[in-house]
């Protein structure tokens, strides 16, 4: 009875640890103490990532404790930190309260979800901490946001895909994840723009997570039963798996737009002469939420709400971008300056 | 016709191929035109599920809260492991193969040990094991995928024999040896019976936990092979990679008339499940619903499957 106490002590004891490594901390930056709101050049930083398994999201990190470290180096932060959550709303929510009680002088967030995070980041703002929230933005009114036009972006794929094909044709569409904010705008735009080219038929659009090789299968499972596709347009990150599952099918390849990876970079470049433009955010969005988080807790004038322009790849600017992109990195600047900050967000008004 | 009748009743499995089949014609009339491709491809991203279906199968087989919690973590970290080694080299393919089953056998082990010795609920020692394993995966590849599978392994899954995939040949071989095991061989009637009645069983003078042991230890080599094929078919891993595969390899398990309380098993009904599963989420794509409606579909028609068969075993008591 003793033994079999201890064994599921020990299982319960053991798993309670991994879970807790699950969402693993990693923390960088010391020193700067708790004397924050005294000296200006104290402020702490935190960046609450909801997920931290693809390349984009392990670039914007990258980006982000770049960013950091030269704003400490220049005295303008004491110190920073990242916290990384399993890509579920409630672990972030759990993180976030336990950052709280930590008091930064700011957080930014790339949120799980546009929702579930509102009552926690309520909870912050009540404590004093301001939110400053970018990639997948959320919702609550009480955070800064650093969005991509998500819904532009979708019309300009649509748009450019209508005008090669002449307004005729089978659109297959790669969807990101269901009920993802991000996913909802791109739709929004693909909808809005298609309905302008009453001839473009859309044949298919299977979820594919923004990942290549669940968009590779479902791809592949889906082209047998499919007619002639013209074209795929999707959120980026799928691209090039649809290319693979063409090729694996024994089909030619459509224009496919893309979304900036690498692979699909070098692929495109590899083609001599395919014509196609590729769209995405960039991961140094995180370096601008930073800056712009330092600009707001020294009192400067930001809009709540402002817009990234899309970095945008087409076959003028291929050759550059193939060439400072590793195959699973995402085509970016690699991060954004204050100065760069200043001019192109702190002046926007914000009603766009 | 009530002997045919009898003879699907004693081989369950070919009800899951029947369901397939049907699947398979309607995803021919939503498309407009029916096409024996969609049937091959199909079968052939079944296989990797299958495969991994085949472990789950033996976890739960045994009886007992028998399941596997931890497959998609062992798929996961196999994945990256195997990729990790071969480097994209031919001479390292051998030992990449050889680490990464090592690695998923000495997961089953783990979790067959602790059920047995500590006589803990496997749907915990799995889990737990599982979130080790998930960390290890972490802390291996600090979330990003750095070797790629040897070409050799590479091609070789993507090859066709006769015109029939390769994958799909590997599957049903797998299957007919694992249906052989289980039927045929003493380890295998003992796992039946031990599923049947452990009480019953053991006073039979079956060796219950070694039993129970080898059926885990089994469960995560089979996830394991899963794991290595998956990530040379897909050209890398990921984090998350073997996530869907979780709950999917139950099931397939069931769906293929697999008891899910043990005793009864079918290795054949486990492909024909992760064939069935597969075409399903096909034929919700071809329909052309939207993405609440696909899963509205998609667990209507799972939980029918269920319900059938689940009438059909009333019928035979």
């Amino acid at each position: 009875m003793k033994k079999k106490f201890f064994g599921f002590l020990s299982i319960v004891m053991a798993s309670s640890l991994l879970l807790a490594a699950c969402g693993s901390q990693s923390s960088s930056g010391t020193g700067g103490g708790k004397n924050g709101k005294v000296g200006k050049h104290n402020w702490k930083i935190v960046l609450s990532n909801s997920y931290n398994g693809n390349s984009w999201r392990q670039e914007m990190v990258k980006s982000f404790k770049t960013a950091a470290k030269k704003a400490k180096q220049q005295g303008l932060i004491g110190s920073f930190q990242v916290v990384n959550a399993n890509n579920t709303a409630s672990q972030q929510v759990s993180q976030m309260k336990s950052l709280i009680l930590k008091h930064p002088d700011a957080i930014v967030i790339d949120a799980a979800s546009p929702t579930a995070l509102n009552g926690v980041i309520q909870q912050a703002n009540a404590a004093g901490i301001p939110i400053f929230s970018f990639d997948s933005v959320v919702s609550s009114p009480d955070a800064y946001k650093v969005k991509y036009d998500y819904k532009k972006m979708g019309m300009e794929e649509v748009n450019y895909v209508a005008k090669r094909l002449k307004g005729k044709g089978n659109l297959l569409i790669l969807r990101g994840v269901a009920g993802s904010s991000v996913d909802q705008d791109f739709h929004a735009g693909f909808k809005k723009a298609l309905k302008k080219y009453p001839n473009i038929k859309v044949v298919g659009q299977p979820f594919a997570n923004w990942t290549e090789t669940t968009a590779q299968s479902k791809v592949q499972s889906l082209i047998p039963s499919l007619p002639k596709v013209d074209a795929v347009i999707g959120e980026g990150g799928m691209e090039y798996g649809a290319i693979k599952a063409f090729g694996a099918a024994g089909r030619h390849v459509p224009i496919v737009t893309g979304g900036n990876r690498g692979y699909f970079l070098h692929w495109w470049k590899k083609q001599n002469g395919y014509k196609t433009v590729s769209l995405s955010s960039a991961p140094a969005v995180s370096s601008a939420a930073l800056w712009l988080a330092i600009d707001v807790l020294n009192k400067k004038k930001a809009p709540k709400s402002v817009y990234m322009p899309a970095v945008k790849v087409t076959n003028a600017n291929l050759d550059k971008a193939a060439a400072s992109t590793g195959l699973k990195q995402v085509y970016s600047p690699p991060t954004y300056s204050q100065q760069w900050v200043a001019k192109n967000l702190l002046n926007q008004n914000g009603s766009k | 016709m009530t002997r045919i009748g009898n003879w699907m009743n004693a081989n369950r499995w070919c009800w899951s191929l029947l369901g397939s089949l049907v699947l398979w014609l309607f995803i021919g009339f939503f498309s407009g035109h029916l096409n024996f491709q969609t049937l091959v491809v199909n079968a052939t991203l079944a296989s990797f599920l299958g495969i991994i279906g085949l472990g789950q199968m033996f976890a739960i087989t045994g009886g007992g809260g028998g399941i596997n919690l931890s497959v998609g973590y062992t798929v996961t970290i196999t994945a990256f492991l195997s990729e990790g080694i071969m480097k994209g080299l031919n001479s390292n393919l051998l030992l990449g193969i050889v680490v990464s089953l090592l690695i998923a056998l000495v997961i089953g082990m783990l979790c067959g040990l602790i059920i047995t010795v500590f006589r803990i609920p496997p749907i915990v020692v799995t889990l737990g094991i599982g979130y080790l394993v998930s960390s290890a995966s972490q802390v291996y590849t600090n979330g990003y995928s750095a070797g790629s599978p040897s070409p050799l392994i590479a091609h070789f899954v993507k090859e066709k024999l006769a015109g029939i995939p390769v994958m799909i040949l590997v599957a049903v071989v797998l299957a007919v040896l694992l249906e052989l095991l289980l039927r045929k061989t003493i380890f295998g009637r003992r796992l039946l019976s031990m599923g049947q009645n452990a009480t019953a069983s053991y006073l039979a003078g079956v060796p219950n936990h070694r039993i129970r042991f080898l059926s885990f230890a089994l469960s995560g080599l089979l996830a394991g092979f899963g794991g290595i094929l998956l990530s040379a078919y897909v050209g890398g891993a990921f984090l998350g990679m073997g996530n869907p595969y979780l709950l999917e390899s139950i099931g397939v398990v069931v769906i293929g008339g697999t008891m899910i309380s043990g005793g009864k098993s079918t290795a054949f009904g486990t492909l024909g499940g992760a064939l069935f599963l597969t075409l399903l989420l096909t034929l919700v794509q071809v329909m052309k619903l939207g993405p609440g409606s696909q899963d509205i579909v998609t667990g209507l028609v799972i939980v029918a499957v269920l319900l059938l068969a689940t009438r059909d075993r009333k019928a035979e008591s």
